[in-house]
């Protein structure tokens, strides 16, 4: 008989997101470095005279270690324990990892070691946690914006990688010639940029120098970053489905008050 | 044996109130039928009536079966003050303080960005319609020390700031008789930072 039980024993994770399960209950859905996505009940967390700090815990955007333990694909929470100091993340910074949380949850796997994509979260969440105080006069507020995009965008290439959907940024798909600064290409989905439009519409237009700049994860300007957020998301609508990304709906409405 | 079909809906029904499962439905439905019959009849006329007139507070949003509520209509009420909060339940929480006089605003709900609740589904344009009308020097921010409750916390405050001067944010950090070793270290990052100076 295959002994299908899952023990994990003080692993470093983090709370993607969690939803009420009957009265003091939650099923939380964990990010654990070398596991990758897996859910689990923590049973009698809310309310009165319950639990209250491990509730506090699972609130999303700390560094955990849990223990967690069970035979079917929903786990129990064993134990959890706080392992470093919080990311203060607030206003803007705090939609920005909503948005990174709704990406894991939609496209992280299970059962796989997932410790490069964990310690780039963790960077990057101390990146936009520095970022917090908010700015007033115009310029800074661009710069500001600025500061929130890079490391989203660095963190949407290195997640595509990690999945096997890594872009291609180096050279033509016909030719095998690197990619020039100066020239504008069509990307194809699945394959790389071409210099030829192609006939069907499944393409994404971009210039050499936004695919140089995104491989060498340099980000400089206005220019290049919005087209690296063009295509970064067109390569994941490809792999997200039709359903929308709530967070990114959010944080629209958000910048349109 | 198996129960009467009347009695099977009632335990059924019982089954709706949280915390209640099947065992209790059944002491509760028994209880009733055996040695109360007059409170089961107060309570199906209590429940019905509520059930069918109580609606919201058309100012405040509170559950109430007035067009306005009690908070809303008195007069000793500061309204220039306006408390808003995701819940009727945390409203009741905050009267028993006792150290707020002013109005309110329930949400009912906070923003969920993973879970699609948005500004829409909270009537956040009835608040802000009420917030450009009304006289309101400050506006404090009472919702949960959630994450998702200071989200919410900043897409409020950045929808209301154009008409208001004052926006605050209830203060989180020890509770009372709390002892410092056995706090977890966000709550007590958040009672450093808000630290008062001792006059």
């Amino acid at each position: 008989m295959i002994n299908n039980r899952i023990n994990l024993e003080n692993k470093s994770a983090v709370v993607l997101h969690y939803y009420n399960y009957r009265n003091s209950s939650l099923i939380v859905n964990f990010f654990v470095s070398d596991f990758g996505k897996i859910s689990a009940i923590a049973k009698g967390v809310k309310g009165k005279n319950t639990k209250k700090n491990q509730f506090a815990l699972l609130q999303p955007f700390q560094k955990l270690s849990v223990s967690l333990g069970g035979k079917q694909e929903l786990l129990i929470l064993k134990n959890i324990e706080s392992t470093s100091i919080n990311w203060k993340l607030s206003g803007k910074s705090l939609y920005c990892a909503y948005y990174l949380n709704e990406l894991l949850l939609r496209l992280l796997p299970s059962h796989s070691d997932c410790q490069q994509i964990f310690s780039l979260y963790d960077n990057i969440l101390t990146l936009l946690s520095r970022d917090a105080p908010e700015l007033s006069d115009t310029d800074s507020r661009q710069q500001q914006a600025i500061n929130y995009e890079i490391p989203l965008r660095i963190f949407e290439l290195k997640l595509l990688e990690f999945l096997g959907y890594g872009l291609n940024l180096s050279h033509e798909i016909e030719t095998g010639l690197l990619i020039e600064a100066d020239r504008e290409y069509y990307y194809v989905n699945d394959a790389g940029p071409c210099n030829i439009k192609p006939l069907d519409s499944n393409y994404c237009p971009v210039s050499g120098c936004t695919l140089i700049d995104l491989k060498n994860l340099q980000l400089r300007d206005r220019k290049t970053l919005h087209e690296s957020k063009q295509l970064l998301k067109w390569s994941l609508v490809a792999h997200l489905g039709d359903k929308p990304l709530k967070s990114r709906e959010m944080f629209k409405q958000l910048y349109c008050l | 044996m198996a129960h009467s079909p009347l009695i099977t809906q009632l335990i059924d029904s019982f089954r709706c109130l949280p915390g209640v499962g099947a065992k209790s439905a059944q002491r509760m439905a028994y209880h009733l039928l055996e040695r109360n019959r007059n409170g089961a009849r107060r309570l199906s006329h209590a429940l019905r009536q509520a059930s069918e007139e109580v609606g919201h507070c058309q100012t405040c949003r509170i559950l109430t079966e007035y067009e306005q509520c009690d908070i809303c209509q008195s007069p000793k009420r500061d309204r220039q003050t306006l408390c808003i909060v995701e819940t009727p339940s945390d409203v009741y929480a905050i009267e028993q303080s006792g150290s707020y006089h002013g109005s309110y605003f329930v949400l009912m709900g906070h923003l969920s960005p993973l879970d699609g609740i948005g500004p829409q589904e909270l009537h956040l344009d009835t608040l802000k319609q009420r917030v450009e009308h009304e006289d309101i020097s400050e506006i404090i921010l009472a919702t949960n020390a959630t994450v998702e409750g200071e989200a919410t916390a900043h897409y409020l405050m950045e929808m209301l700031k154009p008409f208001t001067n004052k926006i605050t944010r209830i203060a989180h950090g020890v509770p009372l008789g709390g002892e410092l070793e056995y706090i977890d270290s966000s709550t007590l990052g958040h009672a450093f930072n808000g630290r008062q100076e001792l006059k």
